[in-house]
């Protein structure tokens, strides 16, 4: 029999290697239905409120399909996703929500349904920018809109009060995520990034309660793996894969603070739990953590970012940047300059989810880890 | 069979906008106030409070046309910039590190920054490095994607943003506002505005009295002398240039057999010879949906400010692919186009993601259509040889047409 720790690594493990039948499994058992979150500015509360099972999709769960369509240019998220809908594999998902995270995934939801697909889909328009006047009222609309139309589509309105419950379950497990980053921020190692990256995605697909469960299962591991640790990382961008996270194991760089979209970007701010629902909702899209696809002056990105570095003790900081992702690009020169300005050793890394370069990713990881040893 | 015919106007034009580019420059000097503004920026606001409008994009397009986009981005490249990104905005930075390379010395440095984006989310990114880099004020207006019909509640965000925008600007500027010189501005865009549709509309007639082309190269002025007089001007010279043609019976392009639309921003750095090319095989391009982007307007309205931001937050690129078809679609029956060529722009993913589909729509519905890759200013992502024998290919597919009561 294993441990709790080993049975929650092997769930978490199992279940992003294989997404869709942890969806299937959960729809089997439940009898009811999956919505496919475009990452990642979805307010999956109200999903879950509906009585659905809020799936967030990363474009990496298949290989690309040849008859995808994709022109060069999209970045492989959305290349992911679009061939994945396109070939049929994702037929687990009874319906889509597609954010106005960029320009990209704004024109995926356009281009990639074919006609016969007669799934329901939600474009979430949200503001661009959180202090703009007004965008408190625009989001607020949205996320009502929101709450109709995921009640329509699972044929459970999404009453007030289950809306609250959802917050509950949902910031509960936004603190025990916390925890975890908190471990690796306060023992260096404690956790892998292989471990992280599989811990972060399985919750992107399995009902919050049971990752709930795997997240204090896994933090109930003990022992101190620092003797092992030659840099202490912070890693910011979109996403990592596992090969990059198989790089940094294996070069010893343990990951003590991120700001991921796949990882802390996701999982950090917790709405009010009181009061009015959707408004808390709203609110908290409002004060999400900085991020390139969404412009904030109050707490720009580029600041943000090196003060959680210094926050996290790191002593280097790698950006992995999405191939073709303009936002994430434009930020690149900045950080980098701002980050050598303070003394802190920065790497970017080019990502693409279907043509990774797994060696030079790996050689200059082990050569960013050697630098300043 | 000959190159087309260029238009007296063109004289007036180059000479304007080098009058344009000049006003940024003599505007410091004179100690009035220089904005750098995105192309879809409610720029009428600025001349209400005297401000000096300065268009990065169009630098990057004149870049383009000089063949230097690829060496700047390149030097953008050096910074850090990716390959990937867009190249109006590495041909802009490149020019801040070697301003000799612009064919207009580069920019003059501004005294804030007004971003729209209505035409995509990447000038955001953008404007926020040009903010860190001048340590001035950046103003963004937020004008939510239409995907289908419009939301009530995005029309009310978009409209509360620009009856602030006086105040915002009195607060950078220490100017008083005045509306007067707004609903001016407004007038003279709208003017100019449906000169330049007149113009575009002249093309129904056969043969088709200028080209696309000269589209590309006579827009300067509605995208950055929007709400001036000097625009109105210039396209009513236009205007009856045009028409005087159509009444000669004299076509831009020597006996025109094949008439096709353009979708997407122009490649740049090949007008002429992709021009000389078509009209050497008596092929014209009638119209372009970035041309004929231009032509949207604020209707007259005593509720002006509303009916200039209802206006912005339709403009092309922030309406969805099924408008983009219905508008390609009306184009191709009013122009009487044979055909439609997209180009495929690696620097401008929301005006390229999607075109695949919309051709694909058109061309079960009997329009023939092709993609060609490319970009826009950066001449390094052109194959030339790629692009010629697919053109003519596709140019002798459709005069190889045997359509019933097709008009040649």
């Amino acid at each position: 029999m294993p441990s709790g720790v080993e049975w929650a690594f092997r769930f978490a493990s199992e279940t992003c290697r294989s997404p869709v039948a942890a969806v299937s499994r959960w729809k089997w058992l439940s009898g009811r239905k999956a919505a496919g979150c475009i990452p990642i500015y979805v307010p999956e509360e109200v999903l879950h409120a509906a009585g659905m099972l809020p799936v967030t999709i990363w474009g990496n769960e298949f290989p690309p399909s040849p008859y995808g369509g994709v022109p060069p240019f999209v970045c492989s998220v959305a290349a992911g996703v679009v061939s994945a809908i396109r070939s049929g594999n994702w037929g687990e998902i009874d319906a889509w929500i597609f954010p106005s995270t960029c320009d990209t995934f704004q024109n995926a939801f356009e281009a990639l349904f074919p006609p016969e697909d007669g799934r329901s889909r939600f474009p979430f328009v949200f503001p661009a920018t959180a202090d703009t006047h007004g965008a408190a009222e625009y989001m607020l609309d949205r996320v009502e809109a929101f709450r109709e139309w995921a009640g329509e589509v699972s044929g459970r309105a999404v009453s007030e009060g289950a809306l609250e419950r959802s917050i509950r379950v949902y910031n509960e497990n936004r603190r025990i995520f916390a925890l975890l980053e908190e471990r690796m921020t306060e023992s260096p190692g404690s956790f892998s990034g292989m471990e992280f990256l599989t811990l972060s995605r399985a919750g992107m697909i399995l009902p919050k309660e049971g990752h709930t469960e795997i997240l204090r299962a896994a933090l109930s591991r003990q022992g101190d793996a620092s003797g092992n640790v030659r840099a202490k990382m912070f890693v910011t961008g979109i996403m990592a894969t596992p090969s990059v996270m198989e790089a940094m194991d294996a070069a010893g760089a343990a990951i003590v603070g991120n700001d991921l979209a796949l990882g802390h970007r996701y999982y950090s701010g917790s709405p009010e739990e009181e009061g009015d629902m959707p408004l808390s909702l709203a609110r908290r899209h409002l004060r999400r953590d900085p991020c390139s696809t969404l412009h904030g002056s109050v707490r720009p990105r580029i600041e943000e970012v090196l003060r959680n570095v210094a926050r996290s003790g790191a002593d280097r900081l790698l950006l992995l940047r999405m191939r073709q992702c303009e936002p994430e690009a434009g930020d690149i020169p900045d950080i980098a300059s701002a980050s050598r300005d303070r003394g802190i050793p920065f790497l970017c890394l080019d990502v693409d989810l279907h043509a990774e370069e797994r060696a030079s990713a790996k050689v200059r990881i082990e050569a960013f880890v050697e630098m300043g040893e | 069979m000959g190159k087309p015919k260029r238009l007296e106007a063109a004289k007036g034009m180059k000479e304007l906008m080098l009058r344009h580019f000049r006003a940024g420059w003599l505007a410091r000097e004179e100690g009035r106030k220089v904005a750098f503004v995105t192309s879809g920026a409610p720029v009428e606001f600025l001349h209400a409070m005297d401000v000096v409008p300065v268009y990065p994009e169009n630098h990057g397009a004149v870049c383009g046309v000089a063949r230097a986009g690829g060496r700047l981005c390149q030097a953008a490249e050096e910074r850090g910039y990716s390959r990937d990104l867009c190249s109006y905005w590495k041909i802009d930075w490149g020019a801040r590190i070697r301003p000799a390379e612009s064919p207009v010395g580069g920019l003059p440095a501004p005294d804030f920054l007004l971003c729209a984006n209505n035409i995509c989310r990447t000038v955001v990114k953008w404007y926020e490095g040009l903010s860190r880099f001048y340590r001035v004020p950046l103003l963004v207006l937020d004008l939510p994607f239409r995907h289908s019909e419009e939301v009530p509640a995005a029309r009310e965000y978009v409209r509360g943003q620009f009856r602030r925008l006086p105040g915002e600007l009195s607060r950078l500027t220490g100017r008083t506002w005045s509306e007067e010189r707004f609903r001016e501005s407004v007038a003279l865009s709208r003017n100019a505005s449906a000169l330049w549709q007149e113009c575009i509309d002249a093309n129904a007639a056969r043969p088709a009295p200028f080209t696309a082309v000269d589209q590309f190269l006579m827009m300067g002025p509605i995208v950055t002398m929007r709400g001036t007089p000097e625009a109105v001007e210039f396209y009513r010279g236009l205007r009856d240039e045009i028409r005087d043609r159509v009444r000669r019976g004299e076509g831009a392009v020597p006996r025109e057999t094949v008439r096709l639309l353009w979708d997407n921003l122009p490649v740049w750095h090949q007008l002429r010879s992709v021009s000389d090319f078509l009209a050497d095989r008596g092929t014209v391009l009638v119209g372009a949906t970035y041309t004929n982007a231009w032509t949207e307007r604020a209707p007259e309205s005593p509720a002006i400010t509303e009916s200039v931001a209802d206006a912005y937050a339709r403009v092309w690129l922030n309406m969805g692919l099924r408008h983009r078809e219905n508008v390609i679609r009306r184009m191709a029956a009013s122009l009487s186009a044979d055909g439609v060529i997209f180009h495929a722009n690696r620097s401008c993913k929301p005006y390229s993601f999607g075109q695949g589909e919309v051709a694909a729509r058109l061309h079960s519905g009997g329009v023939p259509c092709m993609l060609l890759d490319g970009d826009m200013a950066d001449e390094r992502d052109f194959a030339e040889g790629a692009w010629r024998t697919r053109l003519e290919a596709f140019i002798e597919r459709l005069g190889n047409r045997t359509d019933p009561g097709r008009e040649k």
